[in-house]
């Protein structure tokens, strides 16, 4: 589908094709990518307007957790928005919801780094997905089991813990 | 930059390990999670460490609170708009849903389920006023409560689109509140009637002779239409020109209410559903109001 293209890029490769933009990561890798799959990062789509040449900087992401974003982007960015009745566009929505299920099966390191990839690039769905992946995560679990899980300290006093259960009576059973 | 420098092994690097634990996220990240979990579980999560002490009360976006014994302390602590409410009360916590149903109302909840439990001997819960005063639902759902009458100017649910009622009464102005609920209500979509009551109206029963007061279901957008009944109310339908599916069923059908002006009003409908006792014997070919409809029974 050939979208309408109004975006000033920078950098392009061939004419009548789309127009493509090339990602740096911290450890410099470079990443080159359509520039309507980089745009789903409102961040990329700043520093395209901005404009500037030897690819976009950032500084903030690895080469693996960026190589998963834009694989995110890729993906999303290939569907053209379809008629939101017709049959194709349920399929494509089921197709989507897969690839989203089987993005997330990754370690919480992986998915912490994505998680603040995702915010610091502003995908917003990438963030929504991650976050959402992580609030299942904590879904019916215990105080200790969440601590456990996230390694996180338990750095209430004996006291504190008394008062919290009193406020929350009926919630932690 | 680091990225490529191996990990060194006695210590556990301290930057790499902090960068990717959730701890280290930024506290934006952290509300943003925990205003992705149903309430319940995130007052839950006030009791991990100091730093998620207070994050579920300030949370952003509006939770759904479903069943949870202190769910008047929550929505008295929580700060923002609550999008949906879920309870099913046993009757010793009745009383409970008058303290919520006005924090709720201000609110803005969305979606409002309130299921009192029902048994023989319990007597329906006379519902607060203040059902009214929600004026933002889109989604109510009751079962085994009493509906007061309205207040002057708060008769219907301006955005409501979904109604659903089971087991439940209008004892202050009986079919006639139903009635006016229902055409109040603009928006409606999709109508479930299950077991209601109405006061008995003497004055009809003498005239009429059917023994009840005609309920007429008035829903300019009205798509789906579900009546289960144990007695014929002598509901009809009337301007409905949006519906698409209408299931009714009665179990003891009174036998000189107006079927074919009920049938006519639902001729065009896509899919018709309708269970009636056996003395249900109007049909002949010659009196069905649309050839079509023959193919449902």
């Amino acid at each position: 589908m050939a979208a309408a293209d109004s975006c000033d890029g920078i950098s392009t490769s061939g004419g009548g094709w789309e127009k493509t933009v090339t990602l740096v990561s911290s450890d410099d890798a470079r990443f080159e990518v359509r520039e309507a799959a980089a745009s789903l990062s409102q961040t990329v789509r700043r520093m395209i307007r901005a404009g500037g040449d030897g690819g976009i900087p950032l500084p903030k992401v690895d080469a693996r957790t960026l190589s998963t974003v834009l694989e995110y982007c890729n993906k999303h960015a290939a569907v053209p928005a379809p008629a939101p009745e017709s049959s194709s566009a349920e399929a494509a929505a089921v197709d989507l919801e897969w690839f989203d299920k089987e993005l997330m099966h990754v370690d919480l390191a992986t998915l912490c780094s994505l998680i603040r990839a995702a915010d610091y690039l502003e995908v917003a769905g990438l963030l929504d997905l991650t976050c959402k992946t992580v609030a299942d995560m904590i879904k019916s679990k215990t105080a200790e089991e969440i601590r456990q899980m996230f390694g996180i300290q338990n750095d209430f006093t004996p006291e504190e813990e008394e008062q919290l259960s009193r406020e929350n009576a009926g919630v932690f059973e | 930059m680091e990225a490529s420098s191996p990990r060194r092994k006695p210590r556990p690097a301290p930057a790499e390990e902090s960068e990717t634990s959730l701890e280290s996220l930024p506290s934006e990240i952290h509300e943003r999670i925990v205003s992705l979990l149903p309430v319940r579980y995130a007052v839950r999560t006030s009791a991990v460490s100091r730093a998620w002490r207070r994050i579920w009360e300030s949370a952003p976006a509006s939770p759904s609170i479903g069943a949870m014994t202190y769910a008047d302390d929550v929505l008295a602590r929580y700060s923002h708009p609550v999008r949906s409410f879920f309870f099913h009360l046993p009757e010793e916590s009745f009383q409970c849903s008058d303290d919520w149903v006005p924090l709720l109302a201000g609110k803005g909840v969305q979606t409002l389920r309130l299921h009192f439990s029902q048994g023989r001997d319990v007597e329906p819960h006379y519902m607060d006023v203040s059902i009214f005063s929600c004026r933002e639902l889109t989604f109510l759902d009751l079962i085994g409560c009493d509906i007061p009458a309205a207040p002057a100017g708060l008769v219907g649910f301006p955005n409501l689109t979904k109604l659903y009622l089971h087991g439940v009464g209008f004892p202050d102005n009986g079919v006639r509140g139903l009635e006016e609920l229902i055409a109040e209500s603009p928006l409606l979509q999709v109508l479930w009637l299950d077991k209601l009551w109405f006061p008995e109206d003497e004055d009809v029963d003498e005239q009429d002779g059917h023994g009840f007061e005609e309920l007429v279901i008035r829903a300019p957008n009205l798509r789906n239409l579900r009546i289960v009944s144990e007695y014929d109310n002598g509901w009809q339908i009337e301007e409905l020109p949006c519906i698409e599916k209408v299931e009714i069923s009665s179990d003891n059908y009174t036998t000189n209410r107006d079927f074919m002006r009920l049938l006519t009003r639902v001729a065009r409908v896509r899919e018709l559903s309708l269970k009636m006792p056996k003395r249900f014997s109007v049909y002949h070919d010659s009196d069905c109001p649309s050839p079509h409809l023959m193919d449902f029974m």
